[in-house]
């Protein structure tokens, strides 16, 4: 097995003090941007984009993105934990269990079993990634243009139809995101297309600019349009006990299960093209609810409710990492804005990656073990501090995001059309929460727009314009076919009813929480 | 489609389940429709009848002709069914029992910092705790259902969006520090807050921490603008 001599070197080069460094930092920065009520990872990530435009070295770039990404994650529990407001859709389902725990006195069970869930589930489905990136990478190599045509149109719709709860609004979304990855230069042809005539939309917008307008702009006048509707009330931390006094026995034993059966749910639904982490953290808390002894007690702040979508949530970041390094499709906002950052680092994720930049690769992966265990050594101990970050006031909060997006978009551009533009996207974004338009839809039609454009070209060109080659070739003919059904899975519950005559207007859509 | 999630168990709140005026979504459709139909004229126009399959104008013409007959679609349900709760906002819908429903329950669809509507906030007393300090209209509902009743401020927004412009605007001639600080106090300010001089000592440290880590450590250029710095 030389997968573990691949890892080992990972480890080789992320145990280096340096690399430890940007670990620890990442970490750290997550973690203190992730506390911020109303910032999920997605935007974490695309905030602290700039400060990594200065490192020529996306070693240490990429560890730090993953210690970011967990740090984000981790601080997102504990805002749901403590203030009820999920940071992301991913953390709606700890939020009804935890918040209740932390009501009833119990804030410190409930922070304890999300972080050693999440150092459970992430180290299990980082070791998962470790044995199955490379045969997916190998798999897919046997991937043809019109496959990745057939994939990238799976993931999106995948994303629009599963996940929020209007399809209209979902594809309308969508049709805004395809729109906004359109402008630009064509890229086979040179052709300017939605340019209006204006250099500075030549270049195309900068994803980074969609996801800092929709995210931050948008949301923070979101935000404003509802000031006084805002929960100020963190829950307060009941007195410590120190030490390992934070889970009880029968704490313990009531979560090792639910942190299991969390990743084990958690880490193949990340890897498969249906939003990341939302269908599985709701997956895990409906199962935890159906399996437990303790039925009673959800709804009141079940621990069960906590560990099991936390470690959900967690293992499927290490599954979406799959199709993001072995195929180079994301299939979250979060993995859009991952792929965003290799862009910046004009590296192309894919069967490739695994062959041209195996160090890379490696140090990414063993940063994940690293990221980890740093974050339960630093962040249980210091958890009094994040609730001090957690109590900053409301405006000041807003306008430091409004300054560090500003910020963020000018560094990595210096243009202030990018600013405006980003501005603009913002007060779209404002309209779509206001009339509740799903987000994520918009990112990944941007992101995943072109990528599928071009596929599409390019298998025609090799069939001479032979448009059968999509139903011929069978994997093509099979992903397409899995496009069909996701369209047609949510309204699955609706038909049966009409079906067995009952009224179809009791049995709503199936859809999952949105993602952010 | 969605259904209204909310009235068909009768479950919720009625008072979140009001009919509000429907007037914002009509006009956003016809908004969608009309931008829907300049740009996919655009790109008829551009294209010049070049329609082949490999060329550069198929995917244009199909985006934007699939955004024409969504918002059309969109457009004509909002006057089929006009009070449709769920366009709102976040509504409340109780997780029942067994699988499915729960799954929707989908609550908070919402990243944010608006609280969950979590089931079991609708234990009674929950109100009040949250409620902590806020100056509700109605003074007693939940943080979170209030989303859909309260009114919506727009002026906040509005006076947000100039700020901004504004701050972009000073941004090269004024410089980062000088324009940043303003701008933070002024956003503060119209965010609700009532304590300026705090702001202020927020807002300076902040900016300048900001300008010199940038600049010095990470060497990516700001604006200095018209400080010595």
């Amino acid at each position: 097995m030389n997968v573990f001599g691949d890892l080992l070197s990972g480890f080789g080069t992320v145990l280096e003090p340096q690399y430890l460094l940007y670990a620890a930092i990442g970490v750290t920065l997550g973690t203190f941007v992730g506390v911020l009520p109303g910032i999920g990872p997605a935007l974490t990530i695309a905030l602290l984009l700039p400060v990594t435009f200065s490192l020529d070295d996306p070693i240490g770039t990429f560890i730090m993105f993953a210690g970011i990404y967990y740090g984000a994650m981790y601080g997102g529990s504990t805002t749901s934990i403590l203030l009820n407001t999920p940071g992301e859709s991913a953390s709606v389902a700890t939020a009804i269990e935890g918040y209740q725990m932390a009501r009833r006195g119990r804030a410190r069970a409930a922070l304890a079993t999300a972080a050693i869930g999440s150092f459970v589930a992430g180290t299990i489905s980082t070791l998962l990634l470790t044995l199955f990136a490379r045969p997916v990478a190998a798999l897919a190599v046997e991937f043809r243009a019109a496959d990745y045509f057939a994939l990238a149109l799976l993931a999106m719709v995948a994303v629009t139809a599963l996940v929020g709860r209007s399809l209209v609004r979902g594809l309308l979304s969508l049709s805004l995101g395809l729109f906004l990855g359109l402008v630009g230069l064509d890229g086979l042809t040179g052709q300017a297309r939605f340019s209006f005539g204006t250099l500075e939309l030549l270049d195309g917008i900068d994803v980074v600019v969609i996801i800092v307008g929709l995210f931050a702009i948008g949301e923070t006048l979101y935000v404003a349009s509802r000031l006084r509707q805002l929960p100020e009330h963190v829950t307060p931390l009941e007195p410590g006990r120190g030490g390992f006094g934070w889970l009880s026995r029968s704490d313990w034993s009531r979560s090792w299960r639910p942190w299991l059966r969390g990743t084990a749910v958690g880490f193949p639904f990340g890897a498969l093209p249906a939003g990341g982490a939302d269908i599985p953290t709701f997956l895990s808390y409906t199962f935890e609810k159906y399996r437990s002894k303790n039925k009673a007690e959800f709804g009141k702040g079940a621990i069960e409710g906590v560990a099991g979508p936390e470690a959900a949530n967690n293992a499927a970041f290490s599954g979406v990492l799959v199709p993001l390094l072995t195929l180079g499709i994301p299939t979250s906002a979060t993995a859009a804005v991952m792929l965003a950052a290799f862009q910046i680092f004009n590296l192309q994720p894919g069967p490739q990656l695994f062959d041209k930049s195996p160090e890379l690769v490696w140090a990414l992966i063993a940063s994940l073990y690293v990221g980890n265990v740093l974050l339960l050594a630093l962040n249980l101990p210091l958890i009094r501090l994040w609730v001090k970050v957690l109590q900053i006031p409301r405006p000041v909060l807003y306008a430091g995001i409004l300054v560090f997006a500003t910020l963020g978009v000018y560094a990595a551009s210096n243009d202030i059309t990018q600013v405006l533009i980003a501005y603009g996207i913002g007060v779209i974004g404002f309209f779509m929460r206001h009339y509740d338009f799903p987000i994520a839809p918009v990112i990944l039609g941007a992101i995943l727009g072109p990528m599928m454009e071009l596929q599409f070209r390019r298998t025609l060109v090799l069939s001479n314009g032979d448009l059968s080659v999509f139903v011929t070739r069978p994997l093509t003919a099979v992903l397409l076919s899995l496009v069909v059904l996701a369209v047609v899975v949510p309204y699955l519950p609706r038909i049966i009813a009409r079906l067995r005559g009952r009224s179809a207007k009791s049995v709503q859509r199936l859809a999952f929480g949105e993602d952010d | 489609m969605a259904l209204p999630t909310t009235d068909a168990q009768g479950r919720v709140d009625p008072r979140v389940a009001l009919p509000r005026a429907p007037w914002g979504p009509r006009i956003l459709g016809a908004v969608l429709l009309l931008v829907g139909l300049f740009l996919c004229w655009t790109a008829y126009d551009s294209a010049e009848g070049d329609f082949s399959a490999h060329g550069p104008w198929l995917a244009p013409l199909v985006v934007t002709a699939g955004w024409v007959v969504l918002s059309a679609w969109y457009l004509v349900s909002q006057f089929v069914r006009p009070a449709n709760p769920t366009d709102a906002a976040a509504t409340t819908v109780e997780p029942t029992d067994g699988a499915d429903p729960a799954l929707r329950s989908e609550t908070v669809h919402e990243p944010a910092p608006v609280a969950g509507t979590a089931p079991a906030d609708k234990e009674p007393g929950a109100g009040t705790e949250l409620a902590d300090g806020t100056n509700l209209p109605d003074g007693t509902e939940l943080v979170d259902e209030t989303e859909a009743t309260g009114p919506v401020q727009w002026l906040t927004p509005a006076l947000l969006g100039v700020a901004l412009l504004g701050y972009v605007l000073l941004l090269d001639p004024v410089g980062f520090v000088l324009a940043s600080a303003v701008f933070f106090v002024a956003a503060a300010r119209i965010l609700g807050s009532h304590h300026s001089i705090r702001d202020v000592l927020v807002a300076v440290p902040l900016v300048l921490g900001i300008y010199l880590g940038f600049t010095h450590l990470l060497e990516i250029s700001l604006p200095s603008g018209v400080l010595p710095l």
